[in-house]
Order: structure tokens, then sequence, then C-alpha cells
């Protein structure tokens, strides 16, 4: 190992007060420092290995003390003991924190952690002023770290630590600071992202969107209104439907099947009728009871990222799509995300069960808005993936009430997907008043004064939430088209007529 | 007064003499003359505006006299005038009568006579305009109804159908008919949004503001604060892309006011950040301090009305959260403390209570960091309110580009503009009056080229705003000599809306007018023209465009011109490098110098000795 890349970043473990119990820990430091390079924040090694440690591991996991004796600092850089000291009284008040108690039970992902230091340390990196001698690129092989505490005096000796030393220096002058923003970490977002995932866009773009999310102050009320809320979409099970596969227990008659889940009496025709039956598929099987086989459904949750929309409306807004994502996704459903302005953004797919979570609540839309434009765009995208794909598509719509579309667009719509939509009365008006509510297969108002309410507004949320999975899943109306809590208003009488009903079949 | 101009007492005296002799035409000649001294005093000028007067009034052109009053007449003198003139110069002269008059009963009865003749003259939105000042707005409501049918029906003009419809809905409001009020809001916002985002698409970011700044008012009037959020922030981010940083951070403030006053603390604390983040990216860390403590205000104040609100704590939590984190950036630890002292005394989790308890202990003996922290200074600030383009826009969408009634504006408005304003605009109007016909349905008739190439360049000397519609009217003149005298007239014209003539003159089928168009990119080389010399550039087929659009560009000390003008010199064509390299010499734009010595390093070998060559020429060594 005598390549200034590997021994730059090693030897600067001379500095460390965390040792980890296993040499396999340490990778994870690697990966960490690679990512917050990617993100413009060069720290060196040791300050990311020691602090990513303190708020991604057990406390019982790593060791606190110096790693190397004091002198082979001092060897490098001036005043090496008071700045170490000033190093040590930081990580001990770190230690001491409420984040770096609570985040390790988190288990957050590298990325997260990735995030998580960049918050914390980004001021420390833009306090630095000056470039390390070195490009840091250490092997990923645990080996390297195996009895490396013996050899960490020659590691640091092999490189200048101009670097180091402005490093401890910047620590020392912006303590105060960098201990504010561990106090002040939004341990409930992690929460958050570890709920529902945070990989679905993963790497360098997920990263950026994660500190977006992280560093705004809007996107804490929408974390906290998705825990609220979401405890109750967490009971959500895949919903039983009839299917063949040999599992689980018995849950009615179909006429799909193998021999063996026959019913027996089907054996009671005669030889030519039976040999009709099977011809005409109709004799009859026992069905398993399991998750469907195919999923019949693609759901396209459409969320108002216009200016308008900014303050109580973005957080109920988002919480909700954040909550019906997660409903959606547990009933086997497919879920994909699209926010909107005066354009129609790129769509965000739920992969392996996880929302784009930090996506979701970094997105700022800066644009007005031009409905007309983007149910248009919305509508051609519709009739190019119905050519392709058989599923049908389910369009759920979060928005402000003044969201003016024109009918003919959402007619256009409506011939390719069920839409059911939640609107946000704007301050001083109480009355939703668009000329195509009765082309929506179902829709919920909120007024003002449910979002200024902490109870009503969830309430309300979870009031939509059970009522959508009803005018999701069942033949009859949602019950909010009949009845429903004053904030959490009905639709209009029209909205009621039969030809409004979802089509049997239980497509939305 | 320069060597070749005659004295004005001669000038009048040759008019007399020839009037005398009853040679009207050598009369009108000396006293036209006369009225081109535009900046000779006061006294001087008005008796030659006199002279003149009297002697159209001698050859039967009362409009003409009627103008040359409007400049230093009296009502008594144009009483006398008005029957003889159609109705339109009635209607403005009575509409002037009644701005000025200080009996406000009085004032009433002239504003209605002045909508009379409007209407007479099937001018809808100024007979509109004139019952509104009058406070008839039953009247008024009626006739912004009709305007907005015939707009619905009869043009593709989102923009003004929107205003029409604001119109309607503000008049609707004052005569208390909140229903019809409710429909028109909702028909002018959703016009306005689809105006602003095809304006956008188009490249015409000046065109979106108006209909943001429209939204601001729509807002304002319905009580529907989304609206005055929509239109700020978009407000806001058009004032930034176009460069123009301080009307931004002030408009940043008004937005941030509007958000406190209505009771939307959060959003008012976004703004807030939004704003502290811009100025400190534009090297104001003064009113980036200011706008920091600002929002670590609006934070707690979040917080305060998430507690009396009885929403969970959590919210509460979040708000003074998000004010430590602001206090913190700016170095305010004590206050930090504080902060942690209200965290305590929230009713969360004990274990959360105890750690911002525990926290608070920190900062006991902190002490705030002094910071330099001020909002935007006086001198800085532009108090001309935006203008009620709900009226002005609809008056010129109506006007049709005359030159005529846009100038006869500008002469009525002693208040507004400036006596040698007034008098350019006075010629420019006597000059149109003769070339248009007063009725819109009359075949228009043709007169020689000449003309309207002196009708340019007298608005030329006008260079106000509402003087574009007249020359853009112009541009569409059949004879291309006419046309190079409007572009050579816009390039006087510092506006975006000058580019949209002069890109379409930059693809005109006459050598002539292409030219002189790209003469005039060269002189509107403004921070916010970017965005169009950009696109000129990249569109242009014709490397002498293109090469003036490089010159304007290396005019324009922005660092999105420094980048651009860099990126030629790697990529572009041999010819455009050269363009590039000849314009940069010339400038002295400090953006190109910082960026140049800052990429320098990363720059091909070749590409760095043409740098290098350039900064020497501006006496840098790198």
């Amino acid at each position: 190992m005598n390549e200034v890349s590997a021994t730059g970043p090693l030897g600067s473990l001379a500095l460390s007060l965390v040792r980890p119990a296993a040499s396999m820990m340490v990778l994870r430091a690697v990966k960490w420092h690679q990512g917050l390079e990617r993100l413009g924040v060069t720290l060196p090694f040791f300050l990311v290995h020691d602090v990513g440690m303190i708020f991604a591991s057990p406390r019982e996991q790593y060791e606190v003390g110096l790693r190397a004796d004091v002198s082979v600092a001092a060897s490098r850089i001036r005043d090496a003991s008071a700045l170490l000291a000033a190093y040590k009284h930081l990580v001990d008040e770190l230690l001491a924190s409420e984040a770096a108690r609570r985040a390790p039970d988190l288990k957050m992902t590298d990325d997260l952690v990735i995030v998580v230091l960049s918050r914390l340390l980004g001021s420390v990196a833009a306090r630095v002023g000056a470039a390390p001698p070195y490009r840091s690129a250490v092997p990923v092989d645990a080996a390297l770290f195996d009895g490396i505490d013996a050899q960490l005096p020659q590691l640091f000796a092999s490189a200048r630590r101009e670097f180091e030393a402005r490093t401890l220096e910047a620590i020392d002058a912006g303590r105060l600071f960098v201990l504010t923003m561990a106090d002040a970490l939004d341990l409930d977002t992690l929460r958050l992202f570890g709920m529902l995932g945070s990989e679905a866009s993963a790497g360098a773009m997920a990263q950026v969107d994660m500190l977006a999310a992280l560093q705004s102050p809007e996107a804490n009320d929408i974390v906290n209104f998705s825990l609220e809320i979401l405890p109750s979409v967490l009971e959500t099970k895949t919903r039983p439907a009839a299917g063949s596969t040999a599992a689980h227990g018995y849950s009615g008659i179909g006429t799909r099947g193998s021999i063996d889940s026959l019913v027996l009496t089907e054996l009671a025709w005669d030889d030519l009728e039976l040999a009709r039956r099977l011809m005409d598929n109709e004799v009859l099987y026992y069905a398993r009871e399991q998750s469907k086989d195919e999923q019949k459904r693609i759901h396209y949750l459409l969320i108002d990222a216009s200016a308008s929309m900014r303050g109580d409306r973005q957080t109920f807004a988002r919480g909700m799509a954040i909550a019906t994502g997660k409903k959606l996704l547990l009933e086997g459903e497919e879920v994909a995300f699209r926010f909107f302005d005066s354009r129609l953004y790129e769509l965000q797919r739920a992969r392996n069960g996880a929302i784009p979570t930090g996506y979701l609540l970094a997105f700022k839309g800066e644009h007005g808005r031009n409905p007309a434009r983007v149910f248009a765009e919305l509508a051609t995208d519709l009739d190019l993936l119905r050519r392709r794909d058989a599923r049908s598509p389910v369009v759920h719509l979060f928005t402000h009430a003044a969201l003016y579309i024109p009918r003919e667009m959402v007619q256009a719509v409506r011939v390719h997907a069920q839409i059911a939509g939640v609107f946000i009365l704007p301050s001083g008006n109480k009355k939703l008043d668009l000329d195509y509510l009765d082309l929506l297969n179902a829709h919920w108002v909120v007024d003002h004064a449910t979002l200024a309410s902490g109870s009503a507004r969830a309430d309300a949320a979870k009031t939509i939430l059970g009522e959508s999975k009803q005018s999701t899943h069942d033949d009859a109306p949602p019950a909010s088209l009949r009845s429903g809590p004053a904030s959490v208003r009905p639709g209009p009488p029209s909205a009621r007529s039969p030809s409004m009903r979802p089509p049997p079949g239980g497509a939305a | 007064m320069s060597a070749g101009l005659r004295p004005l007492h001669e000038l009048r005296e040759e008019a007399r003499a020839a009037y005398n002799r009853g040679d009207t035409a050598r009369a009108k000649n000396a006293l036209w003359q006369a009225l081109q001294q535009t900046i000779a005093r006061e006294e001087d000028y008005v008796v030659a505006t006199t002279d003149m007067r009297d002697l159209l009034l001698a050859m039967n052109d009362p409009r003409g006299a009627l103008t040359l009053d409007w400049y230093a007449g009296t009502e008594r003198s144009q009483k006398n005038l008005l029957p003889r003139v159609p109705p339109i110069d009635r209607a403005r002269t009575l509409l002037a009568w009644a701005d000025r008059s200080s009996d406000r009963d009085r004032a009433k009865s002239v504003y209605a006579k002045a909508a009379d003749e409007y209407e007479a003259a099937g001018l809808v939105a100024q007979a509109a305009i004139a019952r509104e000042r009058g406070e008839d707005f039953l009247r008024a409501r009626a006739l912004w109804s009709r305007l907005s049918q015939i707009l619905s029906s009869t043009t593709t003009d989102l923009y003004a159908a929107g205003l029409a419809r604001f119109n309607l809905a503000r008049t609707s409001l004052r005569t208390g008919d909140a229903a019809a009020a409710r429909e028109a809001v909702v028909a002018a916002v959703h016009l306005l949004e689809e105006a602003a985002d095809r304006y956008e698409t188009i490249g015409q970011r000046e065109r979106a503001f108006d209909c943001y700044q429209v939204l601001i008012a729509i807002g304002r009037e319905s009580g529907e604060f989304e609206h005055v959020l929509e239109g700020y922030v978009n407000v806001n981010r058009i004032l930034r892309e176009d460069h123009l940083r301080y009307y931004a951070l002030q408009s940043y403030e008004e937005a941030m006011q509007a958000a406190e006053r209505q009771g939307e603390m959060a959003a008012a604390a976004t703004l807030a950040r939004e704003m502290a983040v811009y100025a400190r990216k534009e090297g104001l860390p003064s009113v980036a301090n200011f706008a920091m403590l600002a929002q670590a205000r609006l934070w707690q104040a979040v917080a305060e009305a998430a507690q009396r609100r009885g929403v969970p704590p959590q919210i509460a939590e979040n708000g003074l959260l998000a004010s430590v984190i602001a206090c913190g950036e700016t170095g305010q630890y004590r206050k930090v403390g504080e902060l942690y002292g209200l965290l305590a005394n929230l009713p969360l989790e004990e274990a959360r209570r105890t750690h911002y308890a525990r926290a608070k202990e920190r900062y006991d003996d902190a002490q705030n960091l002094p910071i330099d922290a001020a909002p935007l200074p006086p001198h800085l600030r532009h108090e001309v309110g935006f203008p009620e383009v709900w009226h002005v826009d609809l008056v010129e969408w109506e006007q049709q580009g005359s030159a005529a009634q846009a100038a006869g504006d500008i002469v009525l408005d002693p208040a507004q503009w400036s006596d040698v304003t007034r008098r350019r605009a006075m010629l420019a109007r006597l000059s149109a009056l003769a070339l248009e016909s007063i009725d819109p349905n009359e075949p228009p008739r043709r007169f020689p080229a000449q003309s309207y190439i002196a009708l340019a360049d007298q608005l030329a000397l006008v260079e106000l705003y509402t003087i574009l519609s007249p020359l853009e009217r112009l541009f569409t003149h059949g004879e291309a000599s006419v046309r190079v005298a409007v572009v050579k007239a816009l390039s006087r014209f510092l506006y975006k809306r000058t580019f949209i003539t002069l890109r379409a003159a930059l693809s005109d089928p006459d050598a002539a007018v292409v030219h002189e168009a790209a003469r005039a990119l060269e002189e509107l080389r403004f921070p916010h023209a970017f965005d169009p010399l950009a696109r000129i550039y990249r569109e242009s087929q014709n490397r002498d465009v293109r090469a003036s659009a490089l010159r304007a560009l290396a005019k324009i000390d922005t660092f999105e011109a420094a980048e651009m003008l860099l990126g030629v010199l790697q990529h572009d064509s041999e010819t455009d490098r050269a363009a590039a390299v000849e314009a940069l010499r010339r400038s002295r734009g400090m953006k190109f110098t910082d960026h140049a010595r800052a990429s320098f390093g990363e720059l091909p070998d070749a590409v760095k000795v043409t740098v290098r060559e350039i900064l020497h020429a501006r006496g840098v060594y790198v």
C-alpha cells in the first residue's frame, strides 16, 4: 500500500477517536467518504469515519479514544495536542446528543448517513479553505483495516497534513454550529425514510433529494403529518384475492385451478358433459387465498407543486400522497408519483416497495399552473401507456380547489383512466366550484379550517384514506359521496349518478 | 441650441409674415421647424405651440389644433374645439379635465361624459375605465362584461381576455355581486395562468411577468392568498432569472410582508429562506443576514401559531427547530439557547424535552456573533409601483398600435412625463394624425413611405414603453425602408419586448432590414437582455447577426454572459470564435475576467492562449 491516494486518507485515522469493533464496519466509512466527495463535501477520512460511526452504529460496536499517540499527530500538525483536545470535546458532546443516541436505532442506509454527515459537517468543509494534497481512493477491502492501528504512524507520515490541520481548526471554530445542527437534526425525517424506503432512486440523485429534504423546514411538517396518519396505513395488508397457487387456505370457488383443487362433485358429471365443461372452462375448482396472480392496475399520484400550494396545503397534499402511495404498495398495487405545476414532471416509480420519499419531500415547484397543458400531456401519456400496457391506470389528484382543468381535458383523461381527486379549498372560499367534478370517480374536499387544526386534519386524511380504499376497490360509490364529516365534504349529487360509478370488476 | 438651428422668434416671425401673405404652407413649415426644438425654454416653446394651434385652426385642422392645445392650453381654450373633433379626441380631452379637477362631483360628471364619448367611438375598454374613475361601477361592470364576451368569442389573446375578466371581477365586487365576481375571478386566473405559460414557452418572460403581477392583484381583490403567493413566487423567479437582483430582493420583502399580513407564517418563512439564499449568492451578506433573521423570527411565529391552534406539538417543534438553524447559521447562539428553552417547555415526550433542556445549557454562556444585517438600502429600491396593467394593457390592446392615440396619452399627462417627452410625443401625434384614419373599419389610406419614416423617427425620440406598440404596427408596413426606420428607432428602446420585433426583423426578406436589426442588437446591452440575445445567437443562421449578438453579450457584465462567451471560445465555429475574441477585447466587464481566471486551469491549451490574449488586451495577466 504505497499509493498516496490510499495512504493519505487511511493515515488520517491517526487523528481518529473512534475504533470500530470490526474491520468490516470501516468499509461503510469508505463509502460515506466517497459519497460526501461526490456531493462536494471534502473532508478528511478520519472525521467522516468518526462522526459517521457515532450516528450509524450502536455504541457497543465501537470504542472511543485516540488511536495513535499524540506525538504522531504532533510530528506534522502544529498545536496538535490542543486541536485534538478540542476535537475530543466535540466528539464527546456529539456522543451525548439525542441524535447520536437515537440515530443508530434507525438503521440508516449508507445514502442516508452520507446525507446526515453532509448536513452536520458541510459547514466545517466550507470553513477549511484548503484542499487535500491527495486524491482519495481507498480500496474497498476489509483486510486493509486489520491491525491498521500499528501502521498509523507510518501512514500518517506518508503525506502532508495541512488539510487535516485546517479541518481540526475549522472544527474548533465551528464547534457550536456543528452541535446546533446535531441537536436540531430531524430524526422524524430519518425515521420516515426508514419506514417508507429511501432507495427508490438510489445513488447521487437520491442523496441530493434526501439532503434537500433534511434542509427544508417545510419537509419536516410533511414528515410529521405523514407519521401521524401512517400508522393506520401500515395496518394495510395485501388484499386477499382468489388465486390458483398451492399455498395458504381455500377462499372460494373459481373456474381456474389445477386437478388437485377440483371440486369433487365435478366428477359426478358423465364423461361427455365433463369434457364439455372442461372445454368451455366451466369446471369449478377450489380457489386459494393469496395475492392476485398479476397486477391489473397502476396508480398515478399526481401532486400539485405550483407555488400556490405552499404552506399547509403542500403539507396536506404531499403527506396524503405519501400515505396513499404506501397504502397502495402494501395492497400490492403499482404506484408512480408525478408533480405538476405548469409542466407535468417526470414519473417517479415506487420500486421494491420503497417510495421516493426524498423526492416527494424536497421537490420544489416554482412555476404557475397550466392545467390545460398538463392534462393534455397526461392524456397523451396514458394513451401511449394503454397501447403497450394492459393495466388500468388510476389517477389520484392532490391539488387545491382552484385547479380549472378544461372539461374536455378531464374527459380525455377519463377515457383512459379512473380519476379520484382531493381538493383543498382556498383560504376565504367555502365552495368547490369546478365544472368537471361529475367526471371524477370520487373526490374529497378539505377546507382551510381543517388544515389549520391538527386533529381535524389527521381525521380528514384518515377518512379519505379509508374511503379511497372503497372507491378504488368496490363497485359501490365511495362513502364520502354519501356522507362524511363536515370538514371532508362530499361531492355534489351529480357525482353519485350510476354512470360515474367505477366499472364492474372493482377497478377504481 | 446648436449653430444650425434658427432662433424660435425668427421662425415665428417668418411664419407670421408668410401667413399674412396667405402662404399657409410656408407658415406651417416655419412653425414646424420651431416646434422641433424640443429642448427650448418653456415660455418660448408654449408661444410657438399657440401660434401653430391658431394656424392649424385657420387651416381647418381642429384635431391638430387640439393636440397643440393639450400641451399648454386650458379647458377654456379647448372647449371651443371640442365640437369640431371626433368623439375619441373629445373623450380624451374630457378625461384629462376630469383627472385634473379638484371638485369631485364635477369630475364624476365629466368622467361620465368622457365615457359616453368613448362608447360613441366604440372603445369599450376606455369607456369602462372612465366609468370606473367616475365611480359608476354598475355601468363599468356592464362594459367589462361586454368586452369579456367580445374577447372570449373573437380573439385568441388570452392575456387581454384575462384582464377583462379581472376587471369584471373587480367591478362585480364593488357592485356587491359576489357570485359574478367569483365566476370572473375563476376565469381570469385560468386565462392568465395559461397566457403566462405560453409566454414563457416562447421566451417572452416579461409578458409572463405581467400575468403574474395581475395574479397578485387578483389574490388581493378576491382574498384568495393562493393567487398572491403564486404571483409573487413567479415574479421573484422571473426577476432572478433576468438578473434584476434589487427588484427581486425588494419583491421578496413585499411577498414576505403580504404572507405575514395574511397570517401565512410558514409561507413567509419559506420566502425569507429563499431570499437569504439568493442574497448570499448575489454577494449581499447583510441582506442575507437580514433575511435569515427574519426567517428565524417567522419560524418562531409559526410555532406560536401552531400552539395557539392546538395542533400536535411536533409542528411547533419543527418551527422552533427551523428557527434554531436560522439563528445558528447567523451565529446568534444566545438566541439559539432561548429557543431550546422554548423547545424544552413543549408538551413533547420526556426524552425529547430532557434533550432540549440539556442542549439549552450549552448556550448559557454563548454570545451572539456580531453581524451586519439590514434590508435592501433605500437607494437600491424602486419606489414606483407596478402599473395597473389590467387597465393600461387593455387600452393598448384597444388602440391597436395607433401612434396618434399612444402619443396623445403622453401629451395629456404632465404629471408623469417631462416637458421634453411631451413635446416629442406631441410632434409624433401631429405626424400620425395625418397618416391614421379615425375609423378602424375604414380601409387604410396610403401615403409615401417617407411620411412613415418621419413618424418612426419622431416616435424614436419618445423612448417610452407605450410607444413600442405603434412601432410594432409600423413594422408591418410593406416598404422595407419603413421597416428599416422602425428597427433603427427600436435600438433606443431598452426593453425586453423590443426583441420581439427585432427577432422578426432578423429574418426579414430584405437584407437592409436584417442589417439594421443586427446593428440595433448591439445597442440593447442591458443585463436582462441576456436571454433574448443568447437565443438570437443560437438560432441565427446569419454570421453577422451572430457577431452582433456576441458584441452585445460581451458588454453585459453577468456571470451567465461570461460563461456563454467562454463556451463560444471553446466549442463554436472559427468565425464565431473570432467575433467573440474581438468583442471581448473591447469590453471591460469584470465577470468575464473573473470567470476566465477561475476556469483557466481546465481550459484546452489553444483556448488558454486565446483567453490570455483577451485578458492581456484588457491589462490583465494570467
